[in-house]
């Protein structure tokens, strides 16, 4: 071997790596964490290295063919990023601090007590002080799922967190964001009618810092009630003061959680957060549960892991399922309009919110079961895929049970859906869609029981073809396939009819 | 796995330092999202991981020092009046490296013979992990893969390498000047260590 400053060196690199790979390293972690916590990089920093490392773990996402981790690093990606610029970049008047000094007032004769029973939010009991504080100093709570992808659109536009006056204009509908349906999402106004003529049933639930863990809605509304001229001066008095429940300084993240879940998944007659947010929080814990598995789980493991996930958020592990399916198919859709079609991840999104039932139908009939299903024509063609996705963007389907009909797909079908998608006029175009999808069920349905019609054609066609066909154009091989087939019905065509005469 | 990652800060910490050991903001960002990607495959493959705090400490560390060894030496040009470096490009191709890597782990295990039992058992494990890519290789596991103490596996590694580089060094392998550099807190664990009189496995 010969012995130069390159091999030297690559042998003093063998020891080292040894040593290092091997190293005792707690005292580094603990360092590092340290570090983290206590000189983050700055938000330009932050969002360039979350950039690279979602880079980089597409890239080996895509090399191992793992599509789920590349769904889920592509619902992760936009929102972490934006995480990241809200944290770091939120207003103090944001920050959980400031409104840590809401205090309570005693008013209608009611001072601040203990709420008893002590009560019980998800299996779980959670102590709470009932009393009155002031409207104004209930801060709107930004960390709302419900709000999530509005703060997105909004800081992506504006490069800034809202408001609170902004945060409520969201709500009450007054600050219009583009891809949001055009009627009060949030149904403020109805809701502050409501608190006007009955007041506020329910006490708006509090974290110790004073974060509004439950009652967004009914809090807005109160503002709403404040400054409108449509309510009168008793009932804007009735909603200076309100009366909430706030969580004890012992309360932990696991008893926020707890009360979040009880109010927005356990069954309940109220305004629940839209399936489409619930089914993204089920999907990200669902990737969060896979991640964390030594090893790819097994179809035993992975309904256990279901299991465990539907128990943690008070719902069916059916539900679990279907919303997982309906997320891969929503990821789909997102990634198709975003990335091939250019347009903006939040107008998407939005529609995703607001067709979101229409995915549980495109997911129907993957396995088969009654016959070909939609998820699997889709499947089959990724021009039919992306084309629905299309139609369904630019509101072009008008009711969900069309969707059960694209699995009638042949070529004149394709060719009428096309002519829908380049349709400016989205009524026309929805008639064009359903026309051309009753075509399609009654040529399949022509196809496999058209039997009567089909015969008649096919007799006078051959009643009325000249003999010389027979001999000058009719192919060798067609009149063999002809002869058989007569051949093998007319056995049974002679016993039928038999049988008939009899 | 991300969004836990980068809620615990570990990220931030990773890259301020990864930056400390010279590498500029863009080559640490890369390291770390290397390592991060090192800890996605090895729990896809079902690697144990016991810390992924260490895990990624360990990785990046490598990492970046993998990158310094692959970096081009600079030296002033001999004709020029200012203070101007120029790089000398030494292009190694990664089929060279490889092939350079795989002799000297030859020559590496051919000096094993030379160390006690406990240490020859202790590097050739570490030895096989660098020539597979392993980048973490925690003294747990090597003591519980080779049946020792978490303190002999310590100190049989710590003696090994350093009789292994005295070796290197007697046969011309290594820089006269080369001495194997522990960090402080190894070298306080390694202290103390020798101070303990009954160690399983302790073979000088």
């Amino acid at each position: 071997v010969e012995l130069t400053d390159h091999n030297q060196r690559e042998f003093e690199e063998i020891i080292e790596a040894a040593h290092r790979i091997s190293a005792d390293i707690g005292l580094h972690v603990e360092h590092t964490l340290r570090v983290g916590l206590q000189e983050p990089l700055s938000p330009e920093e932050q969002v360039s290295l979350l950039d690279r490392v979602l880079a980089e773990l597409r890239a080996a996402c895509e090399k191992l063919g793992d599509q789920k981790g590349l769904l889920s690093l592509a619902f992760s990606a936009t929102s972490l990023v934006e995480k990241a610029i809200r944290l770091r970049m939120a207003p103090a008047s944001n920050s959980p601090g400031e409104a840590a000094g809401i205090e309570f007032l005693e008013a209608n004769g009611i001072s601040p007590q203990k709420v008893q029973p002590t009560p019980i939010f998800h299996e779980r009991e959670i102590p709470m002080m009932a009393g009155y504080v002031r409207l104004e100093d209930i801060k709107l709570w930004p960390g709302n799922k419900r709000l999530e992808i509005h703060l997105a659109q909004f800081e992506q536009e504006n490069r800034r967190p809202p408001s609170q006056e902004e945060l409520r204009d969201i709500m009450t509908d007054e600050l219009r964001l583009p891809g949001l349906p055009p009627h009060d999402q949030f149904k403020i106004r109805e809701l502050a009618r409501s608190i006007a003529n009955n007041g506020v049933q329910r006490p708006p639930i509090l974290a110790y810092d004073g974060t509004l863990l439950d009652g967004n809605r009914r809090v807005t509304a109160c503002q709403h009630i404040l400054e409108s001229p449509d309510f009168s001066p008793a009932e804007k008095r009735r909603v200076q003061n309100i009366l909430v429940w706030r969580l004890s300084e012992y309360a932990g993240p696991e008893d926020q959680h707890a009360v979040i879940v009880a109010l927005n998944f356990e069954p309940e007659y109220r305004l629940r957060w839209p399936d489409y947010i619930r089914a993204r929080e089920i999907f990200e814990q669902w990737h969060a549960l896979i991640l964390m598995e030594r090893r790819t789980p097994s179809r035993g493991r992975e309904t256990e892991l279901k299991k465990q996930l539907a128990r943690q958020y008070a719902i069916s592990p059916n539900d679990v399922n279907r919303y997982l399916k309906m997320m891969m198919w929503a990821g789909e859709f997102e990634d198709y309009l975003t990335n091939d079609r250019n347009k903006n991840p939040h107008e998407v999104r939005h529609v995703s919110n607001e067709y979101f039932q229409y995915f549980d139908e495109i997911a129907k009939g993957r396995t088969g079961r009654k016959g070909r299903g939609v998820a699997q024509t889709l499947d089959e063609n990724e021009g039919l895929k992306h084309l629905l996705f299309d139609l369904l963007y630019e509101g072009k389907i008008d009711n969900f049970t069309w969707i059960r009909d694209f699995k009638y797909l042949d070529g004149e079908l394709y060719k009428n859906l096309e002519r829908a998608r380049k349709e400016p006029d989205v009524v026309a175009a929805q008639d064009l869609v359903e026309g051309a999808l009753a075509e399609a069920k009654a040529r399949n349905q022509e196809i496999t029981h058209g039997e009567n019609a089909k015969i008649a054609g096919f007799v006078a066609f051959l009643e009325k073809l000249p003999v010389s066909a027979f001999r000058d154009k009719i192919t060798e091989e067609s009149l063999n396939g002809l002869l058989r087939a007569l051949e093998l019905v007319r056995e049974h065509v002679e016993a039928r009819l038999k049988e008939k005469h009899a | 796995m991300t969004k836990v990652l980068y809620e615990t800060g570990i990220l931030d910490g990773l890259a301020r330092e990864t930056r400390k050991t010279g590498l500029n903001e863009a080559e640490a960002a890369d390291v770390v999202a290397e390592s991060v990607t090192a800890l996605y495959k090895a729990v896809r493959s079902g690697k144990e991981i016991r810390d992924a705090a260490a895990f990624l400490v360990r990785v990046s560390y490598n990492r970046a020092s993998d990158r310094f060894r692959r970096m081009p030496l600079t030296r002033p040009l001999d004709s020029a009046k200012e203070l101007v470096t120029q790089p000398v490009v030494e292009t190694i191709t990664p089929e060279e490296d490889e092939r350079r890597r795989a002799l000297m782990v030859t020559k590496v295990r051919e000096l094993l013979p030379s160390l006690g039992p406990t240490q020859r058992r202790v590097v050739a494990y570490i030895v096989d992990a660098v020539e597979d890519g392993d980048e973490d290789v925690p003294e747990e596991r090597i003591a519980a893969d080779l049946g020792l103490s978490q303190p002999a596996v310590h100190l049989a590694k710590w003696r090994g390498l350093n009789r292994l580089a005295d070796l290197a060094r007697e046969a011309g392998l290594v820089s006269n000047h080369y001495r194997l550099q522990p960090s402080k807190h190894i070298e306080e664990d390694a202290a103390a260590t020798d101070a303990a009189e009954e160690i399983p496995g302790r073979e000088n």
